[in-house]
């Protein structure tokens, strides 16, 4: 049986006097990797706010079987762990180090776990190079890296990435994948990335369609990415499936591939 | 004469840059994180001071500079407000003030609904266009944008896009763009600078971006997803075809080349 981590019932959310989610509903299985799409001002930086308890709503939002009310919110915070898309506002420590260590003396780490923890996580993260460091030393892919690892450190249940990631540089961007894809293959992470770059999305099982705080679409990347529906919505879809979506046309493609290898060697043979 | 650079260098940060800014054309600089982007381009506004010499022919309204952070040039409480302050500070005409206005938005794609809304309320992408709009209300000879499409959606990167090209065309205006999304710099520049920890590393036309995939690397950054593929179809398959940026134009290609 699978879990839901996360459940939202007819989630109620008013800005300005006017709605930007009515009787919303979505659930987040255990251990998948959920990327969220919408244009600006679709509601899903709104949405990201409401998980990590930053403004309220009405409606039942169960995280990991907490209500996330006041009364939960301590609990709801050590599993849903939170990166906005300001790394900068992240940012608390003096030093990169002072910053990793901050969340978890926050949460009540022994000094000694800590520097065990720090030490694991800075190697993994590759930051271990510039722990002493200040936030201004620091470029913004190492900025939106350290604020990754910070939140990652505890060992959260929950990864919620608020456009968390697009000051990433491709080698940062992929390192951070790639620790991200492993824990969720492990079961040891929920990813809920929240991006407006479809690119992003082909590393996540599930896309999420979000428009005028209404869920459009909903479903694998897969099915997804069969048709050129999404462009509809105002994207760009990711190249390999546009190329995929024209190599069909032209009826040199049998269907759509997420990878460009496969479709490399379906045109010109694996040797 | 527009914008010159020689022997420009700031700390350790920005090193010995020399290039003149060719009038009337989009020139990106591109660059990853800390590569040197935002503090050059503080340096060609004059809210910076480095080494070396800035000659700029543009001063006061005639230079429009769009922050990345676009908060950050944000100081009242509408968007009328906010848009209204520069046209006021250069005695633009009170009476055409709300037209004014309301053109800026519409150039941007931003709608009149928002005008008494709180800039500082608006979505990521919104508070980008908002502060283009400021930039653009003063109509500027030169429009310098840091980070123009980093909270921003397809569609409104790609009307960005569209816009940029349109004022560049019908009004002959420089544009410089401070960048590192590669896929927007391809799509819309005649010149570019590469830039790796403050060093120039590349320079050229929009042709000679197509053939420095290695220096793009070797600068931190994603060579464009198209360019990859062509690149990696030469070196596994050893087939050689068009470097490009247009995807109708590698179709064919690949058509000719597999049929």
């Amino acid at each position: 049986m699978t879990k839901q981590i996360i459940k939202i019932k007819n989630m109620t959310f008013k800005y300005d006097q006017e709605y930007l989610f009515k009787d919303f509903n979505l659930e987040i299985e255990e251990n998948s990797f959920v990327a969220i799409i919408g244009k600006n001002g679709s509601g899903k930086s709104s949405l990201a706010k409401i998980l990590a308890g930053l403004i309220k709503c009405d409606g039942y939002i169960n995280i990991d079987g907490y209500l996330l009310n006041d009364l939960y919110l301590k609990k709801v915070r050590r599993i849903l762990s939170v990166c906005l898309d300001d790394a900068d506002e992240h940012f608390l420590g003096a030093t990169v180090m002072d910053d990793l260590a901050f969340s978890l003396e926050n949460l009540g780490y022994a000094s000694s776990d800590i520097e065990v923890l720090i030490k694991e996580t800075s190697k993994k993260f590759k930051i271990d190079n510039i722990l002493e460091r200040t936030s201004e030393e620091l470029n913004n892919s190492e900025k939106e890296k350290v604020a990754i690892a910070s939140s990652l450190i505890h060992n959260p249940k929950i990864l919620l990435l608020d456009e968390a990631i697009h000051k990433l540089n491709a080698s940062d961007k992929k390192l951070v994948f790639k620790i991200l894809k492993e824990k969720v293959k492990n079961k040891d992470l929920t990813v809920i990335m929240i991006t407006h770059d479809l690119e992003d999305t082909l590393n996540s099982d599930r896309i999420i369609l979000l428009n005028n705080g209404k869920i459009v679409l909903d479903d694998t990347k897969e099915k997804v990415y069969v048709d050129d529906k999404i462009e509809k919505w105002g994207f760009n879809l990711p190249f390999i499936v546009k190329l995929s979506h024209n190599l069909m046309l032209y009826d040199l493609l049998d269907r759509v591939y997420l990878n460009e290898k496969e479709v490399i060697d379906k045109l010109w043979g694996s040797n | 004469m527009g914008i010159k650079l020689s022997n420009l260098s700031y700390q350790n940060k920005i090193k010995n840059i020399n290039y003149q800014f060719p009038d009337g054309q989009i020139t990106s600089v591109i660059a990853s994180s800390g590569g040197g982007k935002t503090i050059l381009s503080y340096l060609l506004a004059g809210i910076l001071n480095g080494e070396g010499k800035v000659e700029n022919s543009w001063t006061g309204r005639e230079l429009g500079y769009v922050f990345q952070r676009p908060e950050e040039s944000f100081i009242f409480n509408t968007v009328r407000e906010e848009i209204a302050f520069g046209l006021k500070k250069y005695n633009y005409r009170l009476d055409v003030l709300d037209k004014r206005i309301e053109e800026s938005l519409k150039m941007v794609g931003l709608s009149k609904k928002i005008w008494d809304c709180n800039p500082f309320h608006l979505s990521s992408g919104e508070k980008k266009l908002l502060s283009l709009a400021i930039t653009l209300s003063l109509n500027p000879k030169v429009i310098i944008i840091d980070e123009p499409t980093i909270y921003l959606d397809n569609q409104n990167g790609e009307r960005l896009l569209r816009l940029l090209k349109k004022i560049k065309n019908n009004y002959h205006k420089t544009i410089i763009i401070f960048t590192s999304d590669i896929n927007f710099a391809f799509n819309i520049s005649d010149n570019f600078l590469l830039l790796k920890n403050g060093e120039v590393i590349g320079q050229g036309d929009k042709k000679e971006l197509l053939n420095s995939s290695d220096r793009i690397k070797k600068a931190g950054m994603e060579v464009p997803q198209i360019i990859n593929f062509i690149n990696n179809v030469k070196k596994k398959k050893n087939v050689d075809l068009d470097l490009t940026f247009d995807i109708k134009e590698l179709m064919k290609d690949i058509y000719r080349n597999v049929r």
